[in-house]
Parts: C-alpha cells; sequence; structure tokens
C-alpha cells in the first residue's frame, strides 16, 4: 500500500488528532490544521495528496476553504466529513467540487476507501 | 433571521445534532484507536483482553445506534429549510420516522418492520407536512396496535402520487387511525392504511 499524504482540517480538536493517529498506524502520513485558515496554510507546506474537511468550523468554515481550495489548487481532492449538511448544502459542496461528503461518525474503513478512491481518481496538487 | 418557531426549532435541533454528531465521532475514534492499539500488541497476555474487546464492541454498537437516531432527528430538524418547502424525499423522510418510532413501538411491545425505499421517493409536498403527518399517523397506529403485535410500514407508488402503506398484524376498529389526520387522508382497505402524497412532477 502507498502511504497517503492526508491534510485534516476540522476544529475539533479531540477527534481530528485521534483520527490522525489511526491514519498514522495504518501506515498514511496525516497533518492536523484546526480551522479553514491553518488548512490553506498547510497545503503549502504539507503538499497533501486529498483533504478531509469539516464544514461548520469558526473562522472561514468549510464551505469558503473548499472554494479557496478550488481555486488555488483545483486538481487537490476534497472529501468533506461533517455532521449533517442540509441538503442544499451537500449539493453546493459537490457542486464546488468536493469528491464526497461522508457524515460524521464516518466509519474509519468507509473513510479510508473514500480517500483511496479520491486519489486514484482525482488529481493530486 | 426568521422568528418563525418552527424554523427557530429547526435550527437549534440541527446545531445540536451536528454538536452530538462530533461527541460521537470523538467517542468512535477514541474507542477505535484503544482497538488498534490492542491489536497492535495482540502478543501481549491481558488479563482482562476479552471484556475490553467486549466493551468496544459495546461502544461501536451504541455509537452505530446513536448516529441512526441523530440522523433521523437531523433530517428531522432540516424539515422547515426553504430547499424542500415545495417537495421531498417521501423514502428519506419515512426512513427518519421510523427510526423515531422505534422507541416507543418498543415501550409497547410492538414489532415495527420498516422496508425502506430501494430509490428517492419525490413528492410535491413539504417535508414539514410529510413528517407532522407521518408521525401523527404512526403514533395513531402504534396507539391502538395492541401489544406482542407486529406492525410492518413500507413505501409504495403509483403513477400520481408515492405512499406510505402500514400493516398492523391485528388491524382492529381503524377508526382512531382515520381520525388523526383531516379526514380523507389516511385510507383504509382490508387491514392495509396508506398515506398518499402526489409525485413531483418534473
Amino acid at each position: 500500500m502507498t502511504p497517503i499524504s492526508i491534510l485534516l482540517i476540522d476544529d475539533e480538536e479531540a477527534f481530528v488528532t485521534t483520527l490522525a493517529e489511526r491514519l498514522e498506524l495504518r501506515g498514511h502520513k496525516s497533518t492536523v490544521a484546526l480551522s479553514g485558515e491553518e488548512g490553506l496554510r498547510c497545503i503549502e507546506t504539507a503538499r497533501p495528496d486529498v483533504v478531509v474537511l469539516d464544514l461548520r468550523m469558526p473562522g472561514i468554515g468549510g464551505m469558503e476553504t473548499l472554494r479557496h481550495i478550488r481555486t488555488i489548487y483545483p486538481t487537490l481532492p476534497v472529501i468533506m466529513l461533517s455532521g449533517h449538511g442540509g441538503e442544499a448544502e451537500i449539493e453546493s459542496c459537490l457542486h464546488l467540487g468536493a469528491c464526497t461528503y461522508l457524515n460524521k461518525p464516518a466509519d474509519l474503513v468507509q473513510l479510508l476507501g473514500a480517500i483511496e478512491d479520491a486519489v486514484a481518481h482525482h488529481g493530486g496538487m | 433571521m426568521s422568528h418563525d418557531p418552527i424554523q427557530t426549532m429547526g435550527t437549534l435541533t440541527t446545531m445540536t445534532t451536528h454538536e452530538l454528531q462530533n461527541v460521537l465521532a470523538i467517542i468512535r475514534e477514541s474507542a477505535g484507536l484503544l482497538g488498534d492499539i490492542l491489536d497492535a500488541n495482540a502478543s501481549v497476555r491481558l488479563k482482562h483482553r476479552p471484556k475490553m474487546d467486549e466493551a468496544l464492541g459495546h461502544i461501536a454498537t451504541q455509537v452505530d445506534r446513536a448516529k441512526k437516531l441523530l440522523d433521523a432527528l437531523n433530517r428531522m430538524g432540516h424539515s422547515p429549510d426553504p430547499d424542500v418547502q415545495d417537495a421531498c424525499d417521501l423514502a428519506l423522510q419515512a426512513q427518519a420516522l421510523l427510526h423515531l418510532c422505534q422507541r416507543p413501538a418498543r415501550l409497547k411491545e410492538i414489532t415495527l418492520q420498516f422496508t425502506p425505499a430501494t430509490h428517492p421517493l419525490l413528492v410535491q409536498t413539504p417535508a414539514l407536512t410529510v413528517f407532522t403527518e407521518g408521525f401523527a399517523f404512526l403514533r395513531a397506529l402504534l396507539d391502538v396496535c395492541p401489544s406482542q403485535s407486529c406492525l410492518e410500514i413500507s413505501l409504495d407508488s403509483t403513477p400520481e402520487d408515492h405512499r406510505l402503506v402500514a400493516r398492523p398484524s391485528s388491524p382492529g376498529d381503524p377508526k382512531p387511525v382515520l381520525d388523526a389526520l383531516p379526514q380523507g387522508r389516511i385510507n383504509y382497505h382490508n387491514g392495509t392504511f396508506t398515506l398518499a402524497y402526489p409525485v413531483r412532477q418534473p
């Protein structure tokens, strides 16, 4: 299995750091950012293969972060991982170019499947 | 900013379910990490390892259970949203309603069997109406069904409408169920109740 570099952007620190550890245990490289702004800064330094992004966060929020990523890094795959948005929000994310939208709490196998699928079928940076 | 009471309740519900989903996500990942660590140290003999595995299994099962309830509650909270004011998916609304009605069914020892739809069933009715009418329909059915009976719920379609179909194993007097909504909304024939909504026109 080729290790994947994953950028996790979520303001729930306990969640995102634990998830990062579990991904590392499976041989992947995880970088954690606790806000959209920090996430955007991390993309340049971490050069991730894929971004896993929460929708509702303080600051610029997931939708705005996704918009920035699409503008600056149009081929970088983004997976939305959030509590339920309304149908309109989910549609907006997909319309903006998110690969998929997963609901929290997502099963790790399901998330890993989405990550591998995103990396296999979408570009990268 | 809307001051409509129902929209306010919906917003508060979705805000809270979102927060609770984060709580569940932390519980799931923390339990998952403990499981990963135990697996990585499988060669180390731990006296209470079976109990630990059992406890982690309970956590995973209960997180799944809570997730289904939160998903249903979240759908209910999103029912007043503007994008589902004119039309909605009866299949999703029914699934959420059935999850929320499992508890009252269990309290009356009624087995609630639901056959979900395999595809969207779009109806020309606001989501909130489907949710409130569907709940009144199911609550009336649970009220009249005797303890130890079974209530089968499914979805059906004609070219004109999509329907919530209920078949109690002991139908009894249909009148209290028919009276749960304004006359003519619920139909009854041969032990089967139906609540129909017009198909959304393209």
